[in-house]
């Protein structure tokens, strides 16, 4: 018999041919369940995504650089395969930039990523990435949307105990707050993310500040061409 | 399955405009009484086939021969539960176009072979267009993130039926707990999932 808890699973595709029939008879009288559908219905092909690189995060190439491990695993990448990876980010992802990193934690000097900063600009596309950000410690990833942009942090080194914004500040000096958080944990991550209304190009650094004080706590921002 | 073959045997005089007399004839006269749900079913097709068409044309890139399928399949789900169907037409649409969508997905992982090593810039078109938001990968790295946080139980429902390919039934042996224990673990991680979408800017 099938329960309003199957809605997940058949989203999914993962009941079987029995556990599928049952639950679309549920489904012919159900309007929750129609309607939770409905909802769900963008994270199959997310989670494509998400399964392509798990556990590691879904940007490749652009994500090898920062976390620990993936350091690791970048320098056992034979030639052949860092020029797979430089194909790759010349086409769908193009790295614009290298943002530096003004906060407690110092960049790694050993392995700063030139190859990506050399890397020819693509044109602007809608949903495409453009900015692959990062420090020894963190990452940005900027993404153009019909409205502006999309940026995703993924911050390591935040301490604390109050909370903290990200604001991005435009080569124009306007400022737009795209997330509120509360530090992590010790020694833990946190991604925020939000939207902007400038186009990548426009788009000078952003900063983490604390929400009581308005100090900055650290700064991610776009290299000198 | 015998009741499938039947429905898909009568499917010429059932939901197909009759244009002759030699349709209706493929049909053996006077052995099979007409079935109240056939008439029923006709009647659901004529008032939104051409909807659901469409709907599906989009899912599939316009594949025509594909769109045909699932709007058949889709159909004949429908004749099957026409005794529990909800008659009101907000919710036959909302039905056929959520069933339809099941199908695509279902139907396009048999169409196509992954190829074990797959280029970064062959994954979006890997990908069946069920999904508009599949093509952000800012959404993807907020699910992917989101996926980290969960609870450990729930993160494993979601990893050992949709990541690895298995049904409820087979997570729920490799698991060691009940099948509805996979299926509410993964609907808490789902919605967690879906939270977290929300949550972004």
């Amino acid at each position: 018999m099938a329960s309003h808890f199957d809605v997940a699973a058949y989203a999914l595709g993962t009941l079987d041919a029995r556990g599928t029939e049952a639950f679309e008879g549920h489904l012919a009288s159900c309007a929750n369940c129609q309607v939770e559908l409905f909802e769900l219905q963008e994270l199959p092909g997310l989670l494509d995504t998400v399964a392509e690189t798990w556990p590691d995060a879904p940007v490749r190439g652009a994500v090898i650089y920062g976390l620990p491990t993936k350091r690791r695993r970048f320098q056992h990448l034979g030639a052949a395969t860092a020029a797979a990876v430089l194909v790759f980010l010349s086409g769908a992802v193009t790295a614009i930039g290298f943002l530096g990193w003004d906060g407690a934690d110092p960049p790694a000097a050993s392995e700063p990523p030139t190859a990506l900063t050399r890397l020819d600009p693509v044109a602007e596309e809608p949903g495409g990435v453009r900015g692959s950000l990062e420090s020894s410690t963190s990452h940005a990833w900027v993404e153009t949307t019909p409205e502006g942009s999309r940026i995703a942090l993924d911050l390591g080194g935040i301490t604390g105990s109050t909370p903290c914004s990200a604001v991005v500040v435009s080569r124009a000096g306007e400022t737009t707050e795209i997330a509120l958080f509360d530090p992590p944990k010790k020694g833990e991550r946190v991604v925020v993310s939000g939207t902007t209304p400038y186009p990548v190009a426009q788009i000078d650094r952003v900063e983490v500040r604390r929400v009581s004080s308005g100090k900055i706590i650290t700064t991610l921002k776009a290299p000198e061409k | 399955m015998t009741e499938r073959a039947e429905w898909t045997e009568s499917r010429q005089s059932a939901m197909l405009p009759r244009v002759g007399r030699h349709t209706r004839a493929v049909r053996p006269v006077a052995v099979v009484p007409d079935d109240p749900k056939d008439e029923w079913v006709r009647q659901l097709y004529r008032q939104f086939a051409n909807q659901l068409s469409a709907h599906v044309l989009g899912l599939t890139k316009y594949d025509r021969q594909w769109t045909e399928d699932v709007v058949q399949e889709t159909f004949i789900r429908a004749w099957k539960h026409a005794d529990k169907l909800d008659q009101r037409p907000e919710m036959l649409r909302g039905w056929l176009f959520v069933v339809a969508r099941r199908i695509v997905i279902d139907t396009h992982r048999g169409r196509q072979v992954r190829p074990i090593e797959i280029r970064g810039t062959d994954i979006a078109e890997d990908r069946v267009g069920v999904s508009d938001k599949a093509d952000s990968t800012v959404d993807a790295i907020v699910v992917h993130d989101a996926l980290r946080r969960i609870s450990a139980d729930q993160r494993e429902a979601i990893i050992e039926t949709y990541l690895k390919g298995h049904t409820v039934d087979e997570a729920a042996v490799l698991l060691g707990i009940p099948p509805g224990t996979v299926k509410s673990r993964t609907y808490h991680a789902m919605r967690a999932l879906r939270r977290a979408l929300r949550a972004r800017g």
